[in-house]
């Protein structure tokens, strides 16, 4: 059995062709499986803690009203959060803070940023 | 090298490039195991004013597996945080070191170490200093006291140490990468028609002035292996040791700082010494550094039937016949799948077995019930010394002329008793012994030398 799964810092490990025993056996792989699926196109959106939100939850440009700052206030932790769009087509992302990631479909969110990325 | 710059990405990451990694019971404290993992290459001694130092943002681990399924049982983390105590001077220090809290020492590192057992994290010790880099007589005179002070004592009998030494791994890099020249032989060489060589040569210690970062712990045996009294046949003495580094998923350059975040990666690993450097082709050398031990079935053909056996023959014309003829045959080389991928069993060499079962995964395989040599051969098993490589190995064994000397032929008649060894293949050698370290080696934890100063040995 895996004997690191349940710790924050726990490498994660490339996709490989394993048997499905294996597979179980490094069970956090699955979601790098994902990610690595996606495309080749990559978008990467870097934020600084609660500004990530800020900017994810306004579609202007760059602007930044008081009340969504405020909004943002209730997120917890914090440090910086990215969001990774292989392909922003797809709508799938992996959003990265901390020692974690997870996964996420959503298409809107990811026309959205990839509207506020340079030269799109 | 072992493992120096091996792979086309890792080459570019110094601070998280695993270099070489030892396994071996203890001679001074035969109770006990050593691990030894090395990072940070090449080290020109006199590198400053930003000597060497682990990298903060890197998550070293020692991996230990004691059931043979390639994946690891015990791990130690390693985690470094960088103090600067005067930002407003260039200097690494503004005095000579004499403590490890001296007030001179401006750029410092400390760390924490963690186990994992079986799941479970317990923080061992946090705080611990490391050494400075040996710049010279000036600014660390007493070195070798200096650096013995940095040797900590954790909970449960655990010694560790990190910090610079001197690179004990000795190779003749420079005719070894120059078309596979091994200069005592290098008159036979087929020289492509050049004729460049016309007599033999003595071996060149390319490390010989170079120093290393290394992460040292010293662990009870009983801790590692598996719980219950194990004698030299019983699977369970047996150890499976490999290190790694691992980085953040995400790294984002924000105005003259560096942020990390999203869970670590494997981007370097290390078992056997010259694995990933001399077996794996270089199209999948960084994909190797990211798996587990437990997925290497996938290079097993590259170890069976290893690119360099058919290299040595047409480098050497009619040194090595009989391997010609085993490599164009295709047989596949059970002997080193044995050694690199499985551990020897019982039955192969008198008194001794290695194996862990028939998952293929490298790692350095340590049967803790063998004791250590008083009589110690770094040829290691080859040599008659049970105690060395591919037991484990020790900081002084001869891993490069041990390798050379069984992908050439001459253990493969441990698995076909029909096969002759050509003549060479039993001393062939870049020409190099542990007599070529001149720092030498320590009688005790953490037996690597004591690093070569900028001073004394300027770039």
């Amino acid at each position: 059995m895996p004997t690191h799964d349940q710790t924050d810092e726990t490498p994660e490990f490339a996709d490989s062709p394993v048997t499905e025993e294996e597979r179980n056996h490094l069970s956090r792989r699955s979601v790098l499986r994902r990610a690595a699926g996606v495309g080749t196109v990559g978008l990467a959106v870097a934020v600084g803690g609660s500004a990530a939100a800020a900017a994810l939850s306004s579609r202007s440009h760059g602007n930044t009203s008081t009340a969504q700052s405020a909004d943002v206030t209730r997120v917890a932790g914090s440090g910086p959060i990215v969001i990774y769009l292989a392909d922003p087509r797809s709508g799938e992302m992996d959003i990265f803070a901390g020692t974690g990631q997870t996964h996420h479909t959503n298409r809107a969110m990811a026309a959205m940023v990839a509207s506020m990325a340079p030269g799109r | 090298m072992s493992s120096h710059r091996e792979a086309p990405e890792i080459a570019k990451d110094p601070v998280a490039d695993s270099t070489d990694v030892y396994a071996f019971v203890s001679p001074d404290q035969p109770d006990t195991v050593t691990l030894i993992a090395n990072y940070i290459p090449l080290q020109g001694p006199a590198g400053g004013p930003n000597f060497y130092e682990f990298g903060d943002d890197v998550l070293y681990e020692i991996h230990i597996d004691n059931n043979g399924d390639g994946w690891p049982d015990i791990t130690y983390q390693f985690r470094f945080q960088t103090q600067l105590r005067d930002p407003d001077t260039f200097l690494y220090n503004t005095g000579p070191i004499l403590t490890l809290d001296s007030p001179n020492w401006n750029s410092r590192q400390t760390y924490t170490v963690t186990s994992v057992r079986y799941g479970n994290r317990k923080l061992l010790g946090s705080g611990l200093a490391c050494p400075p880099c040996n710049i010279g007589p000036l600014s660390t005179p007493g070195y070798t006291q200096l650096a013995q002070a940095a040797v900590h004592n954790l909970p449960g009998e655990i010694k560790v140490f990190a910090g610079q030494r001197a690179e004990g791994f000795y190779v003749d890099l420079g005719a070894v990468f120059d078309l596979g020249d091994l200069r005592p032989f290098e008159q036979l060489h087929a020289q492509y028609g050049m004729q460049v060589f016309s007599t033999a040569g003595a071996g060149v210690n390319a490390t010989a002035a170079l120093n290393v970062h290394s992460i040292a712990i010293q662990v009870p045996t009983a801790q590692l292996r598996k719980s219950g009294a194990h004698g030299v046949g019983d699977p369970g003495a047996v150890i499976g040791v490999w290190t790694a580094a691992s980085r953040q998923a995400v790294r984002v350059f924000d105005g003259g700082t560096t942020v990390s975040t999203g869970p670590f990666h494997q981007v370097s690993r290390l078992g056997n010494p010259l694995f990933n450097e001399v077996l794996i082709p270089l199209g999948l050398k960084d994909r190797w550094n990211s798996l587990p031990p437990s997925d290497d079935k996938q290079f097993a053909s590259h170890v069976t039937n290893p690119e360099l056996a058919s290299l040595l023959p047409a480098l050497y014309p009619g040194v090595f016949p009989n391997l010609a003829k085993l490599v164009q045959a295709g047989t596949a080389r059970a002997d080193l799948q044995a050694i690199l991928l499985t551990g020897l069993p019982s039955g192969i060499v008198s008194g001794f077995q290695n194996n862990m079962g028939s998952v293929l995964a490298d790692m350095l395989r340590l049967n803790t019930a063998i004791p250590p040599s008083s009589n110690p051969s770094s040829l290691g098993i080859i040599g008659g010394d049970l105690a060395g490589f591919p037991n484990g190995r020790r900081v002084a064994d001869d891993v490069v002329s041990i390798e050379l000397r069984a992908i050439a032929g001459a253990t493969y008649p441990l698995v076909d008793k029909s096969y002759t060894p050509d003549g060479a293949a039993g001393q062939v050698t870049d020409g190099l012994s542990p007599a070529s370290v001149p720092s030498g080696f320590l009688n005790n934890f953490p037996y690597l030398g004591v690093p070569y100063s900028g001073f004394s040995t300027p770039s």
